[in-house]
């Protein structure tokens, strides 16, 4: 018994399967027009969209020197190396570097 | 012009030395420490490789390298971990960065690795993290998902040809290598939104796209209350997304991803609800899973 | 020499880097620019995002790329998958050449992240001139190395820093990408002639000139990138213009990063110094062919 309904969700998994590809392959072969792109967008439950688009997360590698940490984390204890962070903005010196 | 020319051995040592002084751990006061670790002076040390100059010695332009070393690094782990920072709140986040970054330093040329391990060491050292290291410990696991779903691999997605006339009970498929399956204690999913919001909304919104700072110091959000939740971190056309799972839903997809077949990953549902009509709810699933491409060939 | 083999014959002009900030305007307004350069390290990835807005820059725009982890200086064996994985961007963003620091960064397969100047000596150019050329060799593809800004000099140095520059390129037949705001902040920091350096440049084998805006602090300046150029160092950009001839030219902008029109604003201003470049040229020429007459 158990054996065949297992069997049946299983044909129901693949079938979802099969319509889930096939939609997604009509997708892929019409070009995206905004009308469509929106049924598409519709009829896919994608979950929450993260707050920060990924296109605005940061470069991960530059050829710039550090003298201070941009991020509210960097510096140990906060208090001396990135004492005058602030500061130091805009005014061509930091009391944290000789 | 010296007599001696510098031989390539000399160069290696030289190199080794350097870049012992500049990745060594910085003092309490985020300065390059005063004494080696033989026991002299630092001082000493460097000055027998680096030249001073008329305003720096030489210990004082190592030390430029070796506060820019720590300052890169950590500001990169900021940026991948910035829940966990608000988890553990600037002290402790610091203290982790540094013990990590001693323990696992960077062995790959690129920054996107850089926190590739922090969820190991956190079960190394739960030290670092109490009271809240089991919190700490997932939300580490939840950021490194975002970091694979931002710009991991991927494979080409079934297709419908692979699937025609597959029999369940052999069919063993693959989630695609960008999706993270993470069960959590907390909802972690609701709460780095919210976090993100929280420090938007502290952004200057100058037109024209442009780089802004934090303004004030982050009033966050309260850390969340403890619920079990079900995610799925993953991208779709490109973006980040954080899909809530229903736990039949996870537990299928997880079996699916360790290796079982279809048919033994639908056992998995049943054993949630026996009495329950799975099958409507299991196609709808599936039809949506395969449409954002979830699935790839198992290798 | 505005194309020559070492940017592989390219006249680009003038160019901005490209960055995350500027993403948004740049594929919804898409403004003119000459052409972008990209850090490589930034796209070595396997999927995303980031190269999801790398091929529509490239459907529109000429891009360059330009590394920060190829540490050619340094003395570990080349990493092959990073190797490879730069390969397939190469082949991707089909850049005319490829530009990385002299410098080295990583020791016995840690990696600082950092451009970390070597010590000028013999033994350090033979290195980093054969690791030049086999990455050259293994890309397929011109190479330029870029002189860094520097905080500290070796005592085992043997010559100074154009000497190494030139011992460098000369040894491996390669380009060099000339920093002048490199220039000028090594001068401050080591007390030499920002003059003496630029003219001590085989001109001929620069491919490509960065400018860039840099920190004075009381004792020593950095590098940081982080506004525009300072009058000195279009002086100097002048000076390397006028010696080398109109020559694709970038501004690195990494840090407080203002809008896209405000970077490229800036970076056009090196247009007055080419334009002037090219007049010379063509009156000099113009005498030339006068007094053969
Ligand atoms: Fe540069």
């Amino acid at each position: 018994m158990k054996s065949s309904t297992q069997f049946s969700i299983a044909a129901a998994a693949l079938s979802g399967l099969l319509m889930g590809t096939a939609a997604r392959a009509a997708t892929v072969a019409v070009p995206t027009t905004p009308a469509n792109h929106q049924s598409i967008q519709k009829s896919v439950d994608a979950g929450q969209k993260a707050a920060i688009k990924l296109a605005d997360s940061a470069d991960k590698h530059d050829c710039a020197g550090k003298n201070d940490c941009k991020g509210k984390g960097g510096c140990k204890t906060g208090d001396a190396g990135c004492k005058g962070k602030n500061s130091c903005k805009g005014k061509g010196g930091c009391a944290t570097n000789k | 012009m010296k007599l001696k020319r510098q031989t390539h051995a000399e160069l290696c040592e030289l190199q080794r030395r350097t870049g012992s002084a500049i990745m060594r751990r910085l003092n309490g006061a985020s300065r390059m420490q005063q004494t080696w670790m033989d026991g002299r002076r630092t001082a000493d040390v460097v000055a027998e490789f680096i030249k001073p100059n008329d305003r720096l010695t030489s210990f004082d332009r190592i030390e430029i390298y070796n506060r820019q070393y720590w300052f890169r690094l950590i500001d990169c782990l900021y940026d991948d971990y910035r829940g966990l920072h608000a988890v553990l709140g600037q002290a402790k986040f610091n203290r982790l960065t540094i013990e990590y970054l001693d323990r696992y330093p960077s062995r790959c040329f690129t920054l996107r690795n850089l926190g590739s391990r922090i969820g190991q060491f956190l079960d190394e050292r739960p030290d670092l993290i109490q009271p809240r290291a089991e919190l700490a410990r997932e939300m580490a696991k939840f950021e490194w998902a975002q970091v694979v779903a931002f710009d991991g691999p991927v494979e080409t997605p079934v297709t419908v040809d692979d699937l025609l006339g597959a029999n369940p009970t052999k069919l063993r498929l693959a989630l695609q290598p960008y999706i993270t399956l993470l069960e959590l204690h907390w909802p972690l999913d609701d709460w780095s939104i919210a976090l993100k919001n929280s420090a938007n909304t502290l952004r200057s919104e100058a037109s024209n796209a442009v780089e802004s700072e934090a303004k004030t110091a982050i009033e966050r959000p309260k850390l969340p209350k403890k619920k079990t939740v079900f995610v799925a971190v993953h991208r779709y056309q490109n973006m980040l997304y954080y899909k809530r799972l229903e736990p039949a839903a996870f537990a299928m997809l997880a079996a699916l991803r360790d290796g079982r077949t279809l048919e033994a990953a639908v056992g998995a549902v049943m054993e949630s609800n026996e009495d329950r009509d799975w099958s409507a709810e299991v196609q709808k699933w599936f039809a949506n899973f395969t449409s954002m491409g979830w699935f790839c060939r198992r290798k | 020499m505005p194309a020559n083999r070492f940017n592989g014959f390219t006249d680009l002009g003038i160019g901005i880097g490209l960055r995350v900030p500027h993403y948004s305007h740049i594929l919804s307004k898409k403004p003119t620019c000459d052409w972008y350069e990209i850090i490589s390290e930034n796209f070595m990835c396997d999927g995303g995002r980031p190269l999801e807005v790398l091929d529509e820059i490239l459907a529109q725009y000429k891009v360059v790329q330009h590394g920060v982890s190829m540490y050619f200086g340094s003395t570990d064996p080349i990493d092959r998958l990073q190797l490879r994985k730069l390969k397939e961007l190469v082949k991707r963003t089909k850049t005319p050449f490829l530009s990385d620091h002299l410098c080295w960064g990583s020791v016995d397969g840690t990696y600082t992240h950092d451009l970390l100047p070597v010590p000028y000596t013999f033994a350090a150019a033979k290195n980093t001139a054969e690791r030049i050329k086999f990455v050259r060799d293994t890309l397929e593809i011109p190479i330029v190395v870029e002189n860094v800004s520097s905080y500290a000099e070796f005592h085992a140095s043997e010559m100074n820093e154009w000497e190494f520059l030139s011992e460098v390129v000369e040894r491996a037949d390669c380009g060099i990408l000339l920093d002048v705001n490199n220039i000028y902040v090594s001068s401050q920091n080591h007390g030499f002639d920002p003059y003496d350096y630029l003219n001590g440049v085989p001109f001929d084998r620069v491919g490509q000139i960065h400018i860039a805006g840099h920190s004075k602090f009381e004792k020593y300046t950095l590098d940081t990138h982080d506004h525009a150029p300072i009058p000195p160092v279009w002086k100097m950009y002048a000076h390397a213009i006028e010696q080398v001839g109109s020559t694709a030219t970038l501004l690195e902008w990494d840090a407080h990063i203002p809008s896209f029109d405000e970077v490229h604003g800036t970076a056009l201003k090196a247009n007055r110094f080419l334009s002037q470049s090219v007049d010379q040229r063509k009156t000099k020429k113009r005498l030339l062919s006068t007094s053969a007459v």
